[in-house]
């Protein structure tokens, strides 16, 4: 029992602050780590999504934010820094590295710069940039894509994904200018809802995901021969999401064929006939509800060489 | 290819290891006193300049002392093509001083 008091009263207190900052805000970072010391909370481990802070109160220090992927020594890296008061706090294992230094007012305010040129400043902003350029590039691809098979097959529920990676594209053109502005000492007004934007774009994720796998499910599909005695091939699709179907057809036979899409009052929604036709991703809209397909071929003309060729196949999806 | 004109900070530790040896601390010392205060290369920029130099074989590691307060400092030396180097951005600010000079008369 005794030994038990005795340790919580010599346990510092800890707090963990979740508080997100995007890379082009790390000015904004430091400025709240300084703040932070002031009010006694030291930072003890930077994380990309919470810090973890300890409380004294007998000390003040000014802190300084590092970004490099690529540190080749460490060892060279932490002693170029401690030979210039500079004490390394943290490192997060997306590249950026916290260091702190013991306040003292009589110092200028030079000495709690790491970066002492502009040159070197932007060498910042430049590697966080080049770290970006992977995730620009697949994020363009991706967008391309998008937009190419929207303007192939445009479909509501796809909307959604283009206009994440729309999103996503301008974070990052925004990120790239923003940490540049940052590193020249030109700090932005107002700070990015991060968290938030985030926050949004996973519901956004989640959402869209589950509305593509609703589509998915919406599908009929079928692919088999016409015998003599076919007559007619009746197949259901169920659409679970009202959204743009697109009808891939193609009867190949000598008979004359009905395609026909009912709806669930027996209503013609789509028809289509004749001998030897093709129908090619024609779009069509369906709203939620079961519909009937219905093939129908008039097979009694046809000679016994004709129909071996029968074959039917649809896809609507 | 034509020299980039160098930095101060590039420029200071070039010419501060052309006196010879010297860890990044002198360095910045001595660049300090030389300018009178005007110049000072943080950790970051003398790091990553540091770095630049070595990759480009302009100066070199060369091994460590310990200073008076017992802590090992690693040193760092001028190669010839560092020495280069800093002879031709001294005759390119020669050239630029002199021709400011014949402009603006020397005033």
């Amino acid at each position: 029992m005794q030994k038990k008091l005795w340790e919580e009263n010599n346990m510092a207190k800890m707090k963990v602050s979740h508080k997100a900052y995007p890379a082009w805000e790390y000015e904004r970072e430091i400025l709240d780590l300084n703040q932070e010391s002031i009010e006694g909370w030291q930072l003890v481990k930077a994380g990309c999504f919470g810090s973890k802070f300890e409380e004294d109160h007998s000390i003040v220090y000014r802190y300084q934010m590092d970004f490099d992927q690529h540190i080749s020594n460490k060892m060279r890296y932490v002693e170029a820094f401690r030979e210039q008061g500079w004490e390394h706090v943290s490192s997060t294992f997306n590249g950026w590295h916290f260091f702190r230094k013991k306040y003292d007012s009589k110092l200028p305010e030079e000495e709690y710069q790491i970066y002492t040129d502009m040159p070197s400043r932007e060498e910042l902003a430049s590697r966080w940039s080049r770290f970006m350029i992977p995730l620009g590039v697949f994020s363009t691809v991706i967008l391309i894509l998008c937009i190419l098979r929207m303007i192939n097959a445009f479909e509501i529920s796809r909307l959604g994904i283009l206009l994440e990676f729309v999103v996503l594209e301008l974070i990052l053109i925004n990120g790239v200018i923003g940490i540049r502005k940052a590193a020249r000492g030109e700090m932005a007004k107002k700070s990015f809802p991060f968290g938030r934007l985030l926050a949004l774009m996973v519901l956004g994720i989640l959402f869209f995901t589950t509305v593509a796998t609703l589509k998915e499910y919406s599908s009929a599909e079928i692919n088999q021969k016409i015998g003599k005695d076919t007559g007619i091939v009746e197949d259901t699709l169920n659409v679970k999401l009202p959204d743009y179907y697109y009808v891939d057809f193609v009867g190949s036979s000598g008979a004359a064929v009905t395609f026909q899409i009912l709806g669930e009052d027996e209503t013609v929604i789509y028809q289509k006939n004749g001998k030897e036709f093709q129908i090619e991703n024609e779009p069509i809209f369906l709203k939620k509800g079961t519909y009937r397909i219905l093939i129908s071929y008039d097979t009694t003309s046809l000679g016994q060489a004709e129909e071996k060729n029968c074959e039917l196949s649809y896809r609507i999806d | 290819m034509r020299q980039e004109p160098l930095t101060e900070s590039y420029f200071y530790i070039l010419l501060c290891l052309f006196e010879g040896v010297n860890h990044g601390y002198g360095i910045m010392q001595m660049t300090g006193a030389l300018s009178k205060g005007r110049v000072k290369i943080g950790s970051g920029t003398m790091y990553g300049a540091t770095s630049n130099m070595m990759k480009k074989g302009w100066i070199k590691e060369c091994g460590s002392e310990r200073d008076s307060g017992q802590e090992r400092r690693r040193l760092y030396e001028l190669t010839d093509i560092g020495k280069e180097v800093l002879l031709s951005e001294i005759i390119r600010l020669r050239e630029v001083l002199s021709n400011a000079e014949k402009i603006m008369g020397g005033k």
